[in-house]
């Protein structure tokens, strides 16, 4: 279970926006009051919510990275030459 | 002015053309049916047009039906395909996570992988595939593309070691393979210099929280369940040394192995020597990263049988860490032989090298030797092989002599071995424990048993020299007196005249009589013998 993706939150919310994302997703009734009292005591929790905070997040800066190709004029189809060998 | 203008327009005019001629041959291809393509010149050339055109997808589904090895053709096939991995990189630039799942299938369908740069571009693939699998939380997904990660990307190792994290925070009972899998990634990541906390009150709460997932999987399982609470410790302890030894990331053993960095770590330990205050646990660490890590890791996953195969890898390379893996591999090995009852293939095995004497393999002789013997004997020849390899100061030396002579009385008294085998296990027992006085008398009674066996089977092939001899070196009273009782029964048996031909009888009762001056000249037995043969001599002599 992760309780931010239940809260809707992001891992730097504070308490104030954990209580306030609590009542909103109950008004959506996307998840179980059971569930999402399970993720707001979680968070509100200082002992475990570092653990929370580091256990779902992640940097994907790197993985997401544009690549990083020499920029080209035109689409590199210049170059070709029709080759006569099928003729 | 006029003349670069008019040059100008017939160059606009020619490519205008050109585009035209290109676009009404992929209009044509768009249009015809597969089937009326069938000339190679009319695939090549509309191909050549769509890639012209930017569709090199298109130009080369076209060209893949062409079976020209032309050097030329196969070379500007090449250079299409490397457009088409520029014009992809392109497209995972606009839309990343969207456009991966269609530019992967694109790098199956083409073996991009295998042109320039697209092994690059499969790489940005799965990193681009692992970040959407991540941002929905598909765990499972995520888990079945460890065995292809490249565990060198710091974000790579975070999301299989956090997914990895939650699938044992969510799941009842995890696979081993997945516990194992988890230990390997979570600690890797904890120590991580990028990635993992930069706080060390939060390394150790990560470290307190992963190890309370492994005991209570642990818990769970009923065979291999301190096998991984122990492979948690045994990592645990690893990496917070050579995280002492480097600034960089340490991996454990088998990332380390995924990830190419098992030489840099082995040879980091190696000029790290001093740093480690017992020789064992400076072995050890680089036996983790050694020639001899796979047959390690085998031993780790409970495969003790392709342990012993990639064994022989490890014992070619000269290097003391690997000699020192071998050696733990072959002990594992022989202890699981043992545990299953192969006595003969454990003994093989631990003869065949150097040996890492533990409690476990001590404690599995121990029961071999305690088990009853249905091999006639090969098994308890077996452990006699491998206590041989006991070392000198052994503290369970006195343990193993109490088995052996245990296991010779039981033997002794059913009669299921031959005097032979309990003499000699009773030499070693004795050998094991010099102060055991019990031991001590049975190997004397055993040996007493086998002088006792080999005179009866002399006599019973008429080889009186050969049983005299053995009364005469005995230094048991009960032997000799065997022989002259023995001895005594065999010239009665002449006089009574079971032998027909007198001259064969008198030539026994000779042998008897040299045999038995041997051993007691004086002996009654030997008077007895001689007054039988001077009989026969007499009566021989009067007829």
């Amino acid at each position: 279970m992760n309780p931010f993706t239940i809260l809707n939150i992001s891992p730097t919310a504070d308490a104030a926006a954990v209580m306030q994302a609590a009542a909103a997703v109950l008004r959506d009734k996307r998840h179980s009051a059971r569930e999402i009292a399970e993720a707001r005591q979680l968070l509100m929790n200082p002992e475990v919510r570092p653990v929370l905070v580091f256990l779902h997040s992640a940097d994907l800066t790197s993985l997401l990275r544009p690549h990083a190709a020499a920029e080209e004029s035109d689409n590199g189809t210049t170059a070709l030459q029709r080759l006569d060998i099928f003729d | 002015m006029s003349d670069n203008l008019s040059a100008w327009g017939r160059t606009l005019c020619g490519r205008l053309l050109r585009l035209l001629f290109y676009r009404s041959r992929a209009a044509d291809a768009e249009a015809a049916e597969p089937s009326r393509l069938l000339l190679a010149a009319d695939s090549y050339n509309t191909g050549f047009a769509l890639a012209k055109l930017g569709d090199f997808t298109g130009c080369l589904r076209l060209w893949q039906s062409l079976d020209s090895e032309a050097a030329e053709f196969l070379s500007q096939k090449a250079e299409v395909g490397r457009l088409l991995i520029r014009a992809l990189h392109r497209r995972l630039d606009e839309c990343p996570l969207a456009q991966e799942a269609e530019v992967s299938l694109l790098v199956d369908e083409f073996a991009l992988a295998d042109l320039p740069g697209g092994a690059e571009l499969l790489a940005r693939c799965r990193n681009l595939r692992l970040a959407m699998l991540w941002q929905e939380e598909r765990l499972d997904e995520i888990a079945a593309l460890a065995d292809a990660a490249d565990w060198l990307q710091p974000a790579v190792l975070e999301i299989h070691a956090k997914s990895a994290c939650q699938r044992m925070a969510a799941e009842t009972a995890v696979a081993p393979a997945a516990i194992r899998q988890f230990i390997d990634c979570w600690l890797t990541l904890l120590f991580h210099p990028q990635v993992g906390p930069q706080d060390e009150a939060l390394r150790q709460t990560l470290l307190d929280y992963g190890a309370d997932l492994v005991r209570k999987q642990a818990g769970l399982r009923q065979t291999d369940g301190t096998a991984l609470l122990r492979q948690w410790q045994e990592t645990l302890a690893l990496l917070q040394r050579l995280r002492g030894l480097t600034a960089g990331p340490v991996h454990a053993p088998m990332l380390a192995l995924r990830a190419g960095t098992a030489d840099q770590l082995c040879a980091l330990i190696r000029s790290s020597a001093e740093t480690f205050t017992q020789n064992e646990d400076w072995l050890a660490a680089g036996a983790a990263y050694s020639a001899a890590a796979p047959a390690l890791l085998l031993i780790r996953e409970g495969d003790y049988d392709a342990a012993q195969a990639a064994l022989a890898d490890a014992e070619t390379v000269d290097d003391p860490f690997a000699a020192w893996g071998a050696a733990t591999v072959r002990t594992a090995c022989g202890t699981d032989l043992l545990r299953r009852g192969a006595g003969r293939d454990a003994s093989l095995l631990l003869a065949a090298g150097p040996v890492q004497w533990n409690a476990e393999l001590e404690q599995q002789l121990l029961a071999a030797l305690n088990r009853d013997e249905t091999e006639e004997g090969g098994r308890l020849t077996a452990c006699l092989n491998i206590l041989a390899l006991l070392p000198e100061h052994a503290p369970t030396r006195a343990e193993f002599c109490a088995a052996l002579s245990n296991q010779v009385v039981r033997l002794r008294c059913s009669g299921e071995a031959h005097p032979r085998l309990l003499a000699a296990v009773m030499a070693q027992a004795a050998a094991l424990n010099p102060g055991d006085e019990f031991a001590q008398l049975l190997h004397d009674q055993v040996r007493l048993d086998l002088e006792l066996a080999a005179l009866d089977e002399a006599f019973d092939q008429d080889c009186f020299a050969q049983a005299a001899c053995i009364a005469a070196a005995s230094r048991f009273p009960q032997a000799v007196e065997h022989f002259f009782e023995t001895a005594g029964q065999a010239a009665a048996k002449i006089e009574r005249g079971d032998y027909a031909d007198r001259e064969a009888a008198i030539f026994q009762l000779e042998e008897l009589l040299a045999g038995a001056s041997k051993a007691d000249a004086a002996h009654g037995a030997t008077r007895r013998i001689r007054q039988v043969l001077d009989g026969l001599r007499r009566a021989g002599a009067g007829q």
